[in-house]
This record gives structure tokens, C-alpha cells and sequence, in this order.
């Protein structure tokens, strides 16, 4: 079987100081494994100092609430090839659902203005499914 | 099947010097505990007015310690990890993009965030930790933030 890799976005807006914003996606049924992930965002600096989140795979707690965003962010410093977190021998989607629960968190030296968090997901596709 | 999961341990520490002991439970399938990273939030305080200092491509300045660390498992002989947390204060050295209309921040150049390796059994119901406080030492008067310890454990999923 063909096998090949594809990145998929799943962008959260963050309107609300101080709240939880809930996202998830349903991944394609040809997805055969999840391979690795990160965060980005247009305002890395709130990200880095306001974020912390809950992910959930195949209603599998991955990351419990109130893990900082900022471990899973990789930047200039990191080489491309190198920036996703990567999951050791690849986790199976099972029922392909994504959730993450991003929180914002008060920060007296990062006032809050709307942003927005990314996760990104390289996958594994199975080609002739 | 094998998997891996963050446990989030959140401590509030409200005075310089503080001493936190805590306990945390584990779930019942983990198989091994794997890895310790931390980080920490909600950082308030007055701080002491010091000289202010730009970071340049070439000055190394002390990183910071947090406090200490140790954990354990109740009832079993010797402790499985002691260590200081530090907050890493030179990410501008060396980064070899910083000019001068860009100056390096810690969440554009802090390097690779890698947990501590550790690899133990743990056929057991909870750990216990004692961490002791440093972070406002020399810097505040009084501070309080939050401190985050992420403790990755190996399940066996049937």
C-alpha cells in the first residue's frame, strides 16, 4: 500500500481574554497514523506567554489542561525538518477525531488582543484507500 | 500497545524561598514514568530595580534558578529525580539572526524545549515531590507565580 505524507492546519480563534476555546476536526479515513504536531500562531508572543492547552486523539488525553503551549512551539532557532513534535512510532487515529481546548491565561506583561493558534498535524495517508 | 501522556502538576508558590510538598496520583495503566519537563506562569511581583542590561550577540549572563526538585515514589527505596529547574536566560547568544532593528525574545529563540529522560518502573498509585523556591532570590521583593511540572508517563493500552 502507497503511503505518503500530507500537513493538515486546524486553526483556533482566540476572541475572549481569559477563556477557553474548543476545536476539533475529523481527519480523512485514508489518515493511517498521526505522526507528529506542533503550534504556531500570528501573535507568537501571546502564544508563548498566554497559552496552554488540553489535546485529545481519538479521546485520548494526549495533554491534560493547563500544559503550556510554549513546549510545543519550534521557531527560527529550529531547523524546518526538525519543528514537529514528533509521536514515537506514529499514534493511530482510531476515530480520527482532533480536540483541543486552548485556554488563555491573564499576563500583566502580554496584554491581550486577538490572535490566533494553529496546530499543525503531519500525517501518514494511505494512498489507494 | 505502548503510549505516551503528560501529567500536569500545577504548584502555586506565594513567597520567595517557599517549600512545596505535593503529592500526585497516577493512572492506574501506567507502566513507566519517562520524562519530566517544566515551565512557569502568572509571574507577579515588585521586582528590585536592577541595571538594565541589552542582551547582545556576544554576553553571557547567569541562567536562572527556579528552585529544586525532588521526586519520588512512596515506599520505595531512594528518590528518582533531584535537580535544579532553570530558566534559561541566554537564547540570544549566538542565534545568528539578531540585528539591530530585531532584537531576540525568548519565544522567537528559546531553544528546543526536550524533557528530562528518566525510565522507571511504577507499579504504583501516586508520587510524591518536595520543590524549594529560588526564582525571586536577588530579583524581588515578593513574588508569586505558578509553577507547571509535566511529568510523561508510558501506558499499557490493551
Amino acid at each position: 500500500m502507497l503511503k505518503r505524507r500530507q500537513r493538515r492546519v486546524l486553526d483556533i480563534a482566540v476572541t475572549t481574554a481569559g477563556a477557553v476555546h474548543s476545536k476539533s476536526v475529523e481527519l480523512d479515513k485514508t489518515v493511517a497514523k498521526i505522526l507528529g504536531y506542533n503550534f504556531t500562531s500570528d501573535k507568537l508572543d501571546l502564544l508563548y506567554n498566554r497559552g496552554t492547552q488540553r489535546l485529545e486523539i481519538n479521546r485520548e488525553e494526549i495533554y491534560a489542561d493547563n500544559y503550556e503551549t510554549k513546549h510545543l512551539i519550534s521557531l527560527a532557532t529550529v531547523a524546518p525538518n526538525l519543528r514537529y513534535f514528533r509521536i514515537k512510532g506514529g499514534l493511530e487515529p482510531g476515530n480520527h477525531i482532533v480536540k483541543v481546548e486552548y485556554k488563555d491565561n491573564e499576563h500583566s506583561q502580554y496584554p491581550f488582543i486577538p490572535y490566533r493558534v494553529t496546530l499543525n498535524l503531519d500525517l501518514e495517508i494511505n494512498e489507494n484507500i | 500497545m505502548i503510549r505516551e501522556e503528560a501529567i500536569v502538576i500545577l504548584l502555586p508558590v506565594s513567597r520567595i524561598g517557599e517549600k512545596v510538598y505535593f503529592q500526585k496520583s497516577l493512572p492506574g495503566d501506567t507502566r513507566r514514568i519517562i520524562g519530566l519537563e517544566y515551565g512557569v506562569t502568572a509571574v507577579s511581583g515588585d521586582a528590585i530595580a536592577l541595571p538594565v542590561v541589552t542582551p547582545s550577540p556576544f554576553q553571557v549572563i547567569a541562567d536562572k534558578i527556579i528552585g529544586r526538585l525532588t521526586l519520588q515514589i512512596p515506599g520505595r527505596e531512594g528518590i528518582f529525580f533531584r535537580g535544579d529547574l532553570m530558566e534559561e536566560r541566554n537564547f540570544h547568544v549566538n542565534d545568528g539572526l539578531t540585528d539591530i532593528t530585531w532584537t531576540a525574545q525568548v519565544w522567537s529563540h528559546g531553544g528546543n524545549k526536550e524533557e528530562i529522560e528518566l525510565s522507571v518502573d511504577s507499579n504504583t498509585d501516586f508520587i510524591e515531590g518536595f520543590f524549594s523556591d529560588s526564582y525571586g532570590k536577588d530579583e524581588f521583593e515578593s513574588l508569586t507565580y505558578q509553577l507547571h511540572l509535566y511529568l510523561w508517563i508510558e501506558k499499557c493500552i490493551t
